[in-house]
């Protein structure tokens, strides 16, 4: 039996071969030989590099900015308005003088959907169902009678009283009204019901209208 | 094959359609209007005059007298009273029946008389109001004279006495 020739000391060829090498490939041996000379160069070679700088690169939020404006005033504000409607002495049946507010999206961006939702506060128990709707044109470029039942966007009656009041305006559904397209404008006539009985003289109702735009 | 393909991308789209409906926030901006208020104004009728309870008593009478109360009336609300009325409820005292024996035989309202004839004192049940024809604005005040005589004929009724209450009401 011929003496194999002696493997490489240390060196063990698991799963490769049962045959021993009596010396490392010449494949093996290149590849170490390269892998020298590349870490050799790595730590000796400078590797040039060239920057540039892109600066100011900003990347800023739009914004939703919705305004208003009271009717008799050229002032835009981002609000409150007070006491767009405002009634004193009502007495049953009286109409009020109608009332309107204006607004506008002065942001950047575009809005989608308009929202108007309102909460009262009675001095008198459901005073506020008393305080009847007479007219409520929401103004966007298309204008929307709120008060028609063949506008998309009217008021539903919520109560038990058969005509749309301030309580029902305080409990419609969200209404998601078509945004104004540049601007708009909400104008309101009330009239206080005939049959508003005795125990709501000397009270009141205060609405406080939260107007919101949606992006 | 191509509808399996077909198929996986609209898989994917919605999927990612909804992972962006639950991961993007929608912005708003919200502008109030606050202190829109809607104030009803009150009628108060009050009696100036006479000051004191308005406890009538309607006594010393006999045949053919007459007797005159005034009252004086404002209207202290913050709103005009277009409809001013009046009524009134009496008893005789001690089982009488002066009441039967009375009438009313006057009633002017700022010196204009408001009754066309005389009206039993009878007639004033509490309940039914005579109406006044007239108004009575806010801050306004006028005089009510009631004239009540007794029957010249009534041949009985001595030292009775006839008690009761009158009240007045003013309609927006």
């Amino acid at each position: 039996m011929s003496k194999q020739p002696d493997a490489v000391a240390g060196f063990d060829w698991i799963g490769v071969s049962m045959k021993r090498q009596t010396t490392p490939s010449l494949v093996a041996r290149t590849l170490l030989v390269l892998c020298v000379v590349i870490a050799a160069a790595g730590f000796t070679y400078a590797t040039w590099s060239d920057s540039t700088v892109s600066e100011n690169n900003v990347y800023a939020t739009g914004n939703l900015d919705l305004q208003l404006r009271p009717m008799n005033s050229t002032v835009w504000t981002q609000g409150p308005v007070a006491a767009t409607w405002n009634a004193m002495n009502m007495y049953p049946g009286q109409d009020l003088e109608a009332g309107c507010v204006y607004f506008r999206n002065a942001g950047t961006l575009e809005g989608r959907t308009f929202d108007i939702a309102v909460a009262n506060v009675n001095t008198a128990p459901d005073m506020d169902q008393y305080i009847q709707i007479t007219q409520m044109d929401y103004e966007n470029g298309r204008g929307h009678n709120m008060l028609n039942p063949a506008d998309p966007f009217h008021l539903v009656n919520t109560n038990s009283t058969p005509w749309i009041d301030l309580d029902d305006l305080e409990h419609q559904p969200r209404m998601s009204l078509p945004a104004p397209s540049t601007a708009g404008a909400l104008t309101m006539d009330f009239r206080f019901h005939e049959d508003a009985g005795n125990e709501f003289q000397a009270a009141s109702v205060t609405a406080e209208f939260t107007f919101t735009l949606h992006q | 094959m191509n509808r399996k393909i077909i198929l996986s991308v609209l898989v994917i789209a919605v999927a990612i359609g909804l992972v962006g409906a639950g991961t993007y926030a929608l912005w708003s901006d919200s502008a109030m209007s606050v202190g829109n208020e809607f104030k009803t104004g009150n009628l108060s009728l009050t009696i100036t005059s006479p000051t004191e309870p308005l406890g009538l008593k309607i006594d010393n009478m006999y045949p053919g007298a007459t007797a005159r109360y005034p009252f004086k009336l404002k209207n202290d609300g913050s709103i005009d009273g277009s409809a001013l009325s009046m009524t009134g409820m009496f008893a005789n005292v001690d089982a009488g029946t002066l009441s039967s024996v009375l009438w009313v035989t006057s009633i002017e309202v700022g010196g204009v008389e408001k009754l066309t004839g005389p009206v039993p004192l009878s007639s004033f049940n509490g309940t039914d109001y005579l109406e006044l024809n007239t108004g009575l604005a806010k801050n306004a005040e006028t005089t009510v004279i009631v004239t009540i005589a007794m029957d010249s004929k009534a041949t009985g009724n001595m030292n009775e006495s006839v008690s009761g209450a009158v009240t007045f009401k003013l309609d927006q």
